[in-house]
């Protein structure tokens, strides 16, 4: 078993969504202190690669200037018309075999960037190792799901928890076998 | 002075609060929890059910003319289906839910606890009638089930008031309703 652990990394709303129908992240100010990044850098200091669906990569993309220059991202997707950019790498299909590329390349670690079907397809493939979620204080009624069910069940382990001033809660929950 | 309108509940990771047959079977009973629950009964004495969550409460022998451990609680079922309600000491309510509440929390008492699902608790948000939130977080994905939350589309900002870790991997938090200043 040579892939890299992938961790869902993600700030939610508390009734479960991680934006709102139009895409909007503006709910995400709510909690903006200065000097506070809720363990950002530390996680990401610490992934390797990247690894996304379309949804997330188009919202990235949208960004004046990529988010992500210092790591290889993979996008799934199954289109073929998307433009090349340097380090991102567009994929479809099984998301396991994928990773299994990934590992044979010494990646260590994945980062699942954005909730939503590709999450859910990583869980159903059973390479969903790591959920990280950022629970923030607010209620925002509607938006993407950071569950789009109906999933699997699975029962999970509380690694660590903590809650910062602002009220934000953050869990690290592992996938039990 | 209003009384405390408390919505809470123990609710999945993927934000279930029961199997989609109502189903509470991966629910973690531990000492820790019991102790936060016999804490919070003596502040509450009406319980306001959504009917789906009173059915399932009843079927555990847990429902209706007080929880068991409580005498003296005013027990009301709010309903937009059904007609009568033959359980002693539950008071059906089919008006609007949050007309409703929000009078019972102008009259005198201590707390109001709701026990419902997303459906009435949508309605409840959106009558402005909750001050608590409370969730268990449990550490499972359901899948599939009752969502704990249901709308309604707006934003509903919370001050947390209250975290820890309870025994079984659970994680208890409270949050206050922030209102914009009157």
């Amino acid at each position: 078993m040579t892939r890299p652990r992938v961790s869902l990394y993600i700030a939610s709303s508390l009734d479960g969504f991680i934006a709102r129908p139009d895409g909007a992240f503006d709910w995400l100010d709510f909690i903006d202190r200065p000097g506070e990044d809720y363990g950002y850098h530390a996680f990401y200091a610490t992934v390797d690669v990247l690894v996304m669906g379309r949804g997330t990569y188009d919202v990235c993309a949208s960004f004046a200037s990529w988010p992500y220059p210092d790591r290889p991202s993979v996008v799934f997707t199954h289109r073929t018309d998307l433009p090349p950019r340097d380090g991102v790498e567009f994929v479809s299909g099984d998301v396991a075999p994928v990773l299994e590329q990934l590992g044979a390349r010494g990646y260590k670690r994945a980062w699942l960037v954005g909730g939503g079907a590709l999450a859910r397809q990583c869980q159903e493939e059973g390479v969903l190792d790591e959920y990280i979620i950022s629970m923030l204080p607010i209620l925002i009624g509607e938006g993407l799901p950071l569950f789009p069910g109906p999933w699997n069940e699975q029962k999970l382990s509380l690694v660590e928890s903590r809650a910062y001033e602002s009220g934000l809660v953050q869990g690290v929950w592992a996938a039990r076998p | 002075m209003t009384r405390l309108v408390t919505y809470g509940a123990a609710v999945s990771l993927d934000g279930y609060i029961a199997r989609p047959d109502g189903g509470v079977d991966w629910l973690h009973f531990s000492k820790d929890a019991q102790a936060a629950m016999a804490k919070y009964w003596p502040t509450v004495d009406t319980i306001v059910f959504g009917r789906k969550t009173f059915e399932i409460a009843m079927k555990q022998g847990s429902g209706g003319g007080g929880g068991g451990a409580d005498g003296g609680i005013r027990t009301f079922v709010c309903s937009r289906t059904i007609e009568r309600l033959d359980v002693p000491g539950a008071t059906l309510v089919r008006e609007n839910a949050g007309e409703f509440v929000a009078r019972l929390r102008r009259e005198p008492g201590k707390g109001i606890c709701i026990m419902s699902g997303g459906n009435l608790a949508a309605s409840l948000f959106a009558a402005d009638v909750i001050d608590e939130v409370g969730l268990n977080i449990h550490p499972i994905l359901l899948g599939d089930g009752v969502p704990m939350f249901g709308g309604p589309a707006r934003d509903i900002k919370l001050s947390l008031t209250e975290y820890r870790q309870l025994d079984g991997g659970c994680v208890l938090v409270n949050y206050r309703v922030l209102r914009e200043a009157a």
